[in-house]
């Protein structure tokens, strides 16, 4: 059986890469002749790719399992230490496994498109299928030819070399499926998208199918960020959750482009403006996650995450460039047809705000874009590397992030068309009042001082009372027009317009993270300290006063197999009082002899005190401690908790069809009459 | 004239004391915390193990790196001239932050100069779609639309009971 | 809405337009992948013309690759901080010796501090003239993939092996055979 399966993974690859292609040329053959058996054997051909590829998974799972040390993938990533957990997980622990894991998890989205009722759109099915099964021939091609996972070695070895230290946590295990979820997710709005620029359609039909998987990805996209934020505050041990890594970058860049495009899509479902952009945002999406895969897979960039360098590099360069050129191409030729005819009452409309948010959000994205890039191009074309870090990020993208701080609080109060002056000046009272006060009763009442944080605090508290006064009045609405006490009001009121309440709710997730990044971007305090036994050191931070902790002694303390934890004894006391003990720890991975600094904190409300074990004497008398206070950390991970619940309610399907304004569905009728 | 003798005297005496200070203060053999190189790694660049700074990196490089910082505060430097010594030594690449001279100035200016395109075409979109109807020909909504939307939707909820 | 929009002459030259210009872009970010893709391959190098290069040494000295034309040069790349490289330290030292006079051998400490490098070469009794790679411009302009590595460069000028990683005794002395003209070569 051992023998067979590596034989049969890889057979499963090759016939999964021929019924790609076949399903290419049939359907577009069907799509031309409109013939709907062809149609319908490209759709089967696709199906099977799906399960082919399933059955490739399958054995590679087999093969990690069983610890099939002889397969190469498999000696590289596991070995006899690890646990059934991470031996499964270790199918993308690594480059060849984990494009495989990519590819699979594509096909799973083509298979959803492919057993979906097509409706309206069904004249595009074709060329979706068509798109999609070709950039699945290339990933497939890629553990076809250069990356094949089932590689076999010609001896075999004793145990294999184990996984990346780094990634022995939760959170690396599910993580990057979450994120290659909501990368791969997006092959579904771009096919719609390439499918219907070639058939020559406007754009509207697509607009609610592409919505709605745009959201799924980015739901996806989101929470595998966040989880990556986690992952790296509980595990890399530097105090922080975001690094500005080009990895992290090339998963938030397509994420602050799909953002705006949610935004925007909204004004064509309720105007019919902005086909052309919003077509060019989901096309530039999907283009960027292909482009950020390429840039950390390929070895062009260096990183903390990137996979060794490998032969994917040429194929994929290859791949980006035809990809890129031809949706430009056909954007570009397409470009009357997606004319749509913008009109504005008035510069104070929700219209003009959501443009106000898509230009901020591909501000934002373009400068993480250029700074991830900068290394690179300014070495190629300059011949000197030029190091873009976090500092660069934070002060040039920090700014802009207030502004969408505060427009997230304009926007609700910005009706369609038109508001009067008066009448928005109505409206911002009470919000205005809330900022102000805040304003002036932070530096009064607290220990905030810097500009920067009480200005950010301001539009925090002025767009958390926006949304909090939508719902509000929404609920009181409904007490008043059905009796229905507070909870019923707030349940049927989010119930009934599920978009635009579960989105005020994303919102107020975004603005309890952004307390959280705050917090630690102002006010994060840091210190490194050697102490001997008994010794004390301290850190105090005005949100907290001081901690004191007593170095007490290291021990060696059970860990995983492998590997050897030697933990640090700190007894914590703040302001005076002793609170309790923490033991950060260092583990030492035997084999590759990599150590890993696990952090341990004390939690004092929404701040932690966090603290590192950084080296210690052999004799154990003394030992070196990192300590950082992360002020209202805390609301970071509650506001992300807070955004997915929001996502969720935005997105689940509903039962009956979504609740439509009359506009668009008078839209939908004229355009379904001939 | 002579009102100014003392002031001037005092201010002789001050600079002869300040002078015979600044010395002593130099030399005295302080050794930099950890916290203090930590605040000037902060700023470079870990040089093996891309992507992370100085102050995090555990590898025996970084460590020899912050005891340069160290020997080189002990000597004196200010930050800025620790953070020169590096570039001079190491190049520009060591740096977390580019440079806004030299070609480091178009890390900075680009994204800039894009969102000031951004903003142009705005503006010349808000422009160009500007409906000038008289205000109250085009008053489709006295009331706020979302009170609207709200009535619309009572509506419905009366129609299925 | 308006659909009847058929091209004119003039939307359709400001469409090729954009076109031309997205696709520059494009071409201009390929070209930067693609560079990037193929630059670091230090055994590319392997029979091409060694890069020029000035050291200076921790003794102050000068060594300028034109400078030392007609001398065969070994090059080697270290650093303090690397475990490899003190497999080969003293198997270096003791080459230099045998073959004093006759070729050349060059440190180039690679990302070191100064401190750290003289211990190591007091350590490892290194007496050939090394000095640190100032901007790493020497590391970047031979494209190395790591430390240790070395090159063997004949009296031409001409790089005619290209070591990653620390050598071996036999092949360091063969090299060495055919960098002097004795080995076949």
């Amino acid at each position: 059986m051992d023998g067979f399966m590596p034989a049969i993974g890889y057979t499963a690859q090759v016939l999964a890469l021929i019924l790609a292609v076949y399903a290419i040329v049939f359907a577009v053959m069907g799509a031309r002749k409109n013939r709907q058996d062809l149609i319908l054997s490209a759709k089967n051909a696709s199906l099977g790719v799906t399960a082919l590829l399933t059955v490739a998974v399958v054995a590679m799972e087999y093969l990690l399992i069983t610890r099939h040390y002889q397969t190469e993938y498999v000696s590289q990533v596991t070995n006899s230490d690890a646990t059934l957990f991470f031996r499964m997980a270790a199918l993308w622990g690594s480059q060849k496994g984990s494009l495989l894991f990519f590819g699979w998890l594509m096909s799973i989205f083509t298979g959803a498109i492919l057993l979906n009722k097509w409706g309206a759109v069904k004249t595009l099915i074709p060329y979706v299928m068509a798109v999609m099964n070709l950039v699945l021939v290339f990933f497939i091609g890629l553990v076809v030819t250069v990356a094949n996972p089932f590689q076999q070695l010609s001896f075999f070895p004793v145990d294999g070399q184990g996984l990346n230290p780094l990634l022995y946590h939760w959170g690396m295990v599910i993580h990057p499926p979450i994120l290659y979820i909501g990368f791969v997710a997006f092959i579904v709005p771009y096919s719609f998208a390439m499918a219907a620029l070639i058939t020559g359609q406007r754009g509207d039909l697509l607009m609610r199918t592409t919505r709605r998987w745009t959201l799924v990805a980015w739901l996806f996209l989101s929470a595998g960020l966040l989880l990556g934020g986690r992952w790296a505050y509980d595990v890399l041990g530097w105090g922080g959750y975001w690094g500005w890594d080009p990895v992290e970058n090339a998963a938030f860049i397509p994420w602050l482009v799909a953002t705006p495009f949610l935004h925007s899509v909204i004004i064509q479902e309720n105007r019919g403006m902005m086909k052309r952009w919003n077509v060019g945002l989901i096309i530039l999406t999907f283009a960027l996650v292909v482009e950020g895969t390429f840039l950390t897979r390929s070895g062009v960039i260096g990183s903390v995450h990137t996979f060794s360098q490998s032969a994917i590099g040429p194929l994929f360069l290859g791949f980006i460039a035809i990809m890129f050129i031809a949706s430009l191409v056909l954007f570009v030729n397409r470009w009357e047809l997606l004319e749509s005819e913008g009109e504005l009452d008035s510069m104070f409309s929700r219209e003009s705000a959501f443009l106000l948010n898509n230009l901020l959000f591909i501000s934002i994205a373009f400068t993480v874009w250029w700074g991830t890039h900068f290394p690179i191009i300014s070495e190629a074309l300059t011949g000197t590397k030029i190091v873009v870090g976090p500092p660069f990020f934070k002060k040039a993208v920090g700014p802009l992030f207030a502004a969408v701080v505060l427009l997230m609080g304009v926007t609700p109060l910005m009706p369609w068309r038109k508001i009067t002056s008066r009448k928005l000046l109505r409206q911002l009272i009470v919000p205005s009042i809330v900022a102000v006060v805040v304003a002036i009763a932070l530096p009064l009442l607290t220990a905030i001082h810097f500009k920067g944080a009480i200005m950010t605090l301001a539009f925090i508290a002025f767009s958390a009372a926006v949304m909090l006064m939508e719902y509000w009045r929404g609920v009181s609405a409904r007490r008043r027009a059905h009796g229905e006490n507070l909870f019923t009001a707030l349940v049927h009121l989010v119930r009934r317009n599920r978009r635009r309440y579960g989105g005020y709710l994303i919102h107020i997730g975004v603005l309890l993270a952004a307390l959280g990044i705050v917090g630690m971007e102002f006010y994060q305090v840091e210190t490194q300290q050697n102490v001997a036994l008994g010794e004390s050191f301290s850190i105090s931070s005005p949100f907290t006063g001081t901690f004191e902790m007593t170095f007490r002694g290291l021990q060696q303390a059970p860990g995983k197999p492998g590997v050897e934890n030697t933990e640090g004894l700190l007894d914590v006391s703040r302001n005076g009082e002793f609170v309790g003990t923490i033991k950060p720890y260092r583990e030492l991975f035997l084999r590759q002899q990599q150590p890993m600094t696990i952090p341990d904190v004390y939690r004092a409300g929404m701040t932690e005190l966090y603290v590192i074990i950084a080296g210690w004497e052999p004799d154990g008398q003394s030992a070196t401690f990192k300590a950082y206070i992360n002020p209202m950390i805390n609301w970071l991970w509650f506001g992300g908790i807070v955004f997915a619940i929001g996502t969720l309610v935005a997105a689940w399907p509903s039962a009956q069809p979504a609740r439509r304004t009359s506009r668009t569905r008078i839209k939908e009728k004229v355009a379904e009459t001939p | 004239m002579k009102k100014y003798v003392f002031p001037l005297m005092f201010i002789i005496v001050a600079a002869i004391f300040a002078l015979q200070a600044t010395p002593t203060v130099a030399q005295e053999p302080t050794e930099p915390t950890m916290d203090q190189v930590n605040t000037v790694a902060k700023n470079l660049n870990c040089p093996t193990c891309k992507g992370l700074n100085l102050e995090d990196c555990r590898t025996q490089t970084c460590n020899q790196w912050r005891d340069q910082i160290k020997d080189l505060l002990a000597q004196g430097y200010t930050e800025q001239e620790v953070l020169d010594w590096f570039v001079a030594r190491f190049g520009v690449e060591v740096l977390q932050e580019p440079p806004p001279k030299g070609n480091g100035l178009f890390a900075w200016l680009l994204p800039l100069f894009g969102f000031a395109v951004g903003v142009g075409w705005l503006v010349f979109l808000l422009r160009k779609w500007s409906v000038h109807k008289t205000p109250e020909s085009s008053a489709i909504d006295p009331e706020d639309n979302i009170d609207v939307e709200y009535l619309e939707k009572i509506e419905q909820d009366l129609k299925e009971f | 809405m308006s659909e009847t929009t058929t091209a004119t002459p003039a939307k359709s030259s400001k469409k090729m337009l954009w076109l031309v210009l997205g696709i520059a872009l494009l071409l201009v970010l390929f070209f930067v992948f693609a560079w990037g893709l193929q630059k670091r391959e230090s055994t590319q190098l392997q029979g091409a013309p060694a890069p020029s290069f000035t050291l200076t040494s921790f003794e102050g000295e000068e060594y300028t690759l034109e400078g030392l034309r007609g001398t065969p040069l070994v090059i080697n790349f270290w650093a303090s901080w690397c475990v490899e490289c003190y497999k080969e330290a003293a198997l270096l030292e003791q080459a230099y010796k045998d073959y004093q006079g006759k070729v050349l051998f060059l440190g180039i400490d690679y990302l070191d501090t100064e401190k750290d490098a003289l211990a190591y070469m007091e350590k490892y009794g290194i007496t050939y003239p090394s000095g640190p790679d100032i901007e790493s411009r020497i590391a970047r302009d031979y494209r190395i993939t790591g430390v240790p590595e070395t090159f063997f460069i004949n009296t031409e000028g001409q790089i005619i092996h290209v070591q990653i990683g620390p050598i071996e005794r036999p092949q360091l002395y063969q090299l060495l055979e055919r960098l002097t003209g004795g080995g076949a070569s």
